[in-house]
C-alpha cells in the first residue's frame, strides 16, 4: 500500500487577510445600501417588478427604477440560508459553504480549449466537458467541477441538460453550470432528483448548483436571465447570483466605489431571490475585476483582481452569506510564466480571505476565454500550495516538539525520529510532478523539460486510466430515455 | 491662424468640448475655410490622440473625452462643409445583437469610431436582424459593427449576416464583429468581414474596410 501525502482537507477556514478594516467594511454597507436607497436598479422582468412592489420596493414602473428601503434589504439577509451544502455523488466532495470555509475549483465558460496534443486552440465541445471532468475527478486540490467550458456542439434547447449530465456522469465532485432556459432547469432538475433518489434528498445534498448571470452591471437586470434566478429559487436548488463589473468601465474606477456598487448589487439580487421563495439557498456571486484602461478589455490577472475577490469575501463574512468569487485568473495565452504568477497571486489572496467558492481557479487561460488540460494540471499545484497556506502553522505542544529537540539534543538529526516519521506527510505541501525540484544535472538529464510538459505527461496519462465511478446503470438508461442526451 | 489651428488640436487633445465649440466657431467667423478646420484643427488634434495612445501613453476615457470634443467641433462646423456635412468618412451602424444587453464594448467602439470621423447611428442593445436591415436600408451605412458578450448570443451574428444576405443588402456593407468570446476565426466562420480584439483596432479595421 502505497503511502500518499495528506492533502489539505477542503473547507479549511481561511480569513488570516483581511484587505478591509471592520470600519471600512461597515463604510461599503452603508454605501450599498445607499446605492439602493438612492440610485436602485433597472428592472424590466414583470414578475420581478411584482414581487419587489409588493414587498414596499419603491417602483417606478415608467422608468423601470426599483429603488430598496434598508429593512428590506437587512430582512432578506437575515432570511438568506448563511451555510449552504454542495453535495458531490460522493459525499466525500460535500462542501459546507459557510463562514470563512474555503474551497477552490473550476470556473466556466469558455469557448476555445488549447488541444493537449497539438497547442493549437479549436474550438469546446461536449466531449471536453467529458474529458474535463474525468481530469478534475483526479485533482485533490480543485474541489468542485463548474463546467469549464461551453459546448459549441450542443443546441442551446438541450445544453442545459446535456451540460449537467456530461459533468455528473464523470465526475463525483459537486457540479456547477450556467443555465440557460427555464426547461433547462427543469429538465436538469428531474434529472439529479433521479441521480439523487428523490426531490427532497437532491433539496438535502444539492448534486448541482446554478449559475445565473442577471446583473449587467451597473445596476441593470437582465430580464430572460432573472427568469431563471426566479425559477431556480422555486426549485429549491442552491442560486448563484454572479455578477461581473470591469472597475474603470461598468464600475468606478476607484476599488471602494466598484466594492460599494457590487455589493449593492449583489444585495438587489438576495431580496429578489428571498422574496421568491424565503430561505432560498445562495451564494451571492461578486466577481470583481478591473478593465485595461489602455484598450477597455476586461483583466482577469491583475493585482487588484486578488485584492478586491478578497475583500468581497470580508463583506460575505460580514452578511454571513455563502460566497462564490473568483481567482486563479491570468491574463495570459499559455501556461507560462505570466499565468503562474497572475494566477498564484490572486489565488492565494482570495483564499486566505476565507472565500468559499472560488472558482476560475483552474485550468484557464486569456482571463475566461480559454482552457487548457495540462493548466487545470498546474492550477491544482498552485491551489494545493494555497490550500496549505491557508491551514497555517499549528502550535501545540506535539508540533512544538520540546521532547523531540530535547531527545536529539545539540548537533544531533531529526531525520529518524519518530515524530518526523508522523508528521511529514501532514506537515508540508507536496505537489505533483509538475514541480521538479531536482538539481540541474538531474533534471538535464532527463530531458530538461518544461513545467507544461511535464503537467502535459500528467493529463495525458489522466485521460488514458481515470473513469470514475459511473451512474447506476438503471438510472442513467432513464436519463437517456427521457431527455435528449447526445451520445459520444 | 496656424496659432488658432493648434488650439483646437491642443484642446481636442484634453477633450475641452467647450472650448473646442468655441475656437471652431471663432475660426469660422475670422473667414477660415471649413475644410482647413476639420483638417488642421480637429482632424490634427484627434492624430496626435491616436499616436499617443497607440504608444500606451494615453488611455481610453483619455481618447473618449477627445472624441466628445471632435464631436463638439463637428456640430459647429458640420453645416460649413460640403457634401453632406460628414468628415467623407460616412455612416455605420452599431448594436449589440439579439439576446444580449452588454452594451460596453459595444459604446466603446462607438465612440472611438465617432472619434475617428465616423457617423455612428446606435441601434443599442438586443438589435434583432430586422432591426438592423431597416438601419442599413434607412441610412445606407458602409459599415455594419455588430458586438456580443455571451456565447449564446454570439450566434445571433451569423443570423444577422444571413439575413442581410437575404434581404440583398450583404454586398453594399463591410460586416464588423466585436465582443469578449468573439474571435477571428469565428468572424471568418460566420462571413463577417473582419475582427477587432478592442476599440482602438476596432477603428485601424474600420479604416481599413472602407478604404
Amino acid at each position: 500500500m502505497a503511502k500518499k501525502p495528506r492533502v489539505v482537507p477542503p473547507g479549511v477556514v481561511g480569513g488570516q487577510y483581511r484587505p478591509l478594516t471592520d470600519e471600512q467594511v461597515e463604510r461599503i454597507h452603508q454605501a450599498a445600501l445607499s446605492i439602493l436607497e438612492r440610485t436602485g436598479v433597472q428592472v424590466e422582468e414583470p414578475e420581478a417588478l411584482r414581487l419587489f412592489e409588493e414587498a414596499g420596493a419603491r417602483v417606478d414602473r415608467a422608468a423601470r427604477r426599483v429603488r430598496l428601503p434598508r429593512a428590506l434589504v437587512e430582512d432578506a439577509v437575515d432570511w438568506a440560508p448563511s451555510r449552504v451544502v454542495l453535495a458531490g455523488r460522493d459525499s466525500q466532495w460535500d462542501l459546507e459553504l459557510e463562514g470563512a470555509r474555503v474551497h477552490i475549483g473550476t470556473g466556466g465558460a469558455a469557448l476555445t480549449v488549447l488541444d493537449l496534443e497539438t497547442g493549437e486552440p479549436r474550438r469546446a465541445v461536449l466531449q471536453d466537458v467529458v474529458d474535463l471532468a474525468r481530469l478534475v475527478d483526479v485533482l485533490d486540490n480543485v474541489h468542485f467541477y463548474l463546467v469549464p467550458v461551453y459546448p459549441t456542439d450542443v443546441e442551446k434547447e438541450v445544453v442545459d441538460v446535456n451540460t449537467y449530465y456530461a459533468g455528473l456522469a464523470n465526475t463525483t465532485k459537486h457540479v456547477q453550470a450556467g443555465v440557460y432556459t427555464i426547461a433547462g432547469i427543469r429538465d436538469t432538475v428531474a434529472m439529479c432528483e433521479r441521480i439523487a433518489g428523490g426531490a427532497e434528498l437532491l433539496r438535502e445534498r444539492p448534486l448541482v448548483s446554478f449559475i445565473t448571470s442577471w446583473m449587467v452591471s451597473p445596476l441593470a437586470f437582465a430580464t430572460e436571465v432573472t427568469t431563471l434566478l426566479i425559477e431556480t429559487c422555486r426549485q429549491g436548488i442552491p442560486v448563484i447570483l454572479s455578477a461581473a463589473p470591469m472597475a474603470g468601465s461598468t464600475a468606478p474606477v476607484t476599488l471602494a466605489g466598484m466594492l460599494a456598487q457590487l455589493t449593492a448589487e449583489q444585495l438587489s439580487g438576495v431580496v429578489l431571490a428571498q422574496l421568491v421563495r424565503r430561505g432560498a439557498p445562495l451564494l451571492i456571486g461578486p466577481i470583481p475585476a478591473t478593465a485595461d484602461m489602455r484598450t477597455g478589455r476586461y483583466l482577469g490577472g491583475t493585482a487588484e483582481f486578488g485584492i478586491t475577490n478578497a475583500a468581497m469575501a470580508q463583506m460575505a463574512q460580514f452578511y454571513r452569506l455563502p460566497i462564490y468569487n473568483s481567482a486563479g485568473m491570468t491574463d495570459a495565452k499559455t501556461p507560462d510564466i505570466q499565468a503562474g504568477f497572475e494566477k498564484a497571486m490572486s489565488a492565494v489572496l482570495a483564499a486566505l480571505a476565507g472565500s468559499n467558492f472560488i472558482h476560475h481557479a483552474a485550468g484557464m487561460l486569456e482571463n475566461m476565454n480559454v482552457v487548457a488540460a495540462e493548466q487545470f494540471v498546474i492550477d491544482n499545484d498552485i491551489l494545493g500550495m494555497a490550500m496549505r497556506a491557508v491551514e497555517g502553522i499549528r502550535v501545540d505542544d506535539e508540533t512544538l516538539a520540546l521532547d523531540v529537540i530535547d531527545a536529539v539534543g545539540p548537533a544531533g538529526h531529526y531525520l529518524m525520529a519518530d515524530h518526523t516519521l508522523k508528521h511529514m506527510r501532514s506537515e508540508f505541501f507536496y505537489p505533483s510532478a509538475v514541480v521538479d525540484r531536482n538539481d540541474w544535472d538531474t533534471w538535464s538529464k532527463y530531458g530538461s523539460r518544461t513545467a507544461r510538459e511535464r503537467a502535459r505527461d500528467i493529463a495525458r496519462d489522466i485521460l488514458n486510466t481515470h473513469y470514475p465511478a459511473s451512474l447506476d446503470p438503471a438510472v442513467d438508461a432513464w436519463i437517456r430515455e427521457q431527455f435528449a442526451i447526445h451520445n459520444l | 491662424m496656424a496659432n488658432l489651428m493648434e488650439k483646437i488640436a491642443s484642446n481636442l487633445y484634453d477633450g475641452e468640448e467647450d472650448e473646442v465649440a468655441e475656437l471652431v466657431q471663432k475660426a469660422l467667423d475670422q473667414g477660415m475655410d471649413p475644410q482647413d478646420v476639420l483638417q488642421d484643427g480637429l482632424l490634427a488634434g484627434m492624430d496626435e490622440v491616436g499616436k499617443d495612445f497607440k504608444a500606451g501613453d494615453l488611455y481610453v476615457p483619455e481618447v473618449l473625452i477627445a472624441a466628445r470634443a471632435m464631436h463638439a467641433g463637428m456640430n459647429v462646423l458640420r453645416p460649413f462643409l460640403a457634401e453632406g456635412g460628414g468628415t467623407g468618412m460616412g455612416k455605420c451602424v452599431v448594436a449589440t445583437v439579439e439576446g444580449d444587453l452588454h452594451d460596453i464594448g459595444k459604446n466603446l467602439v462607438k465612440m472611438m469610431l465617432e472619434g475617428a470621423g465616423f457617423e455612428m447611428i446606435d441601434l443599442g442593445v438586443d438589435a434583432k436582424a430586422e432591426t438592423f436591415i431597416d438601419a442599413v436600408r434607412e441610412h445606407r451605412p458602409k459599415l455594419v459593427g455588430m458586438s456580443a458578450l455571451l456565447t449564446t448570443t454570439m450566434v445571433n451574428m451569423k443570423a444577422t449576416i444571413e439575413a442581410l444576405q437575404e434581404a440583398g443588402l450583404r454586398d453594399s456593407v463591410k460586416v464588423m464583429v466585436g465582443g469578449a468570446p468573439v474571435t477571428a476565426a469565428f468572424a471568418a466562420e460566420i462571413g463577417a468581414d473582419g475582427h477587432a480584439p478592442d476599440a482602438a483596432s476596432a477603428v485601424d479595421l474600420a479604416r481599413a474596410l472602407i478604404a
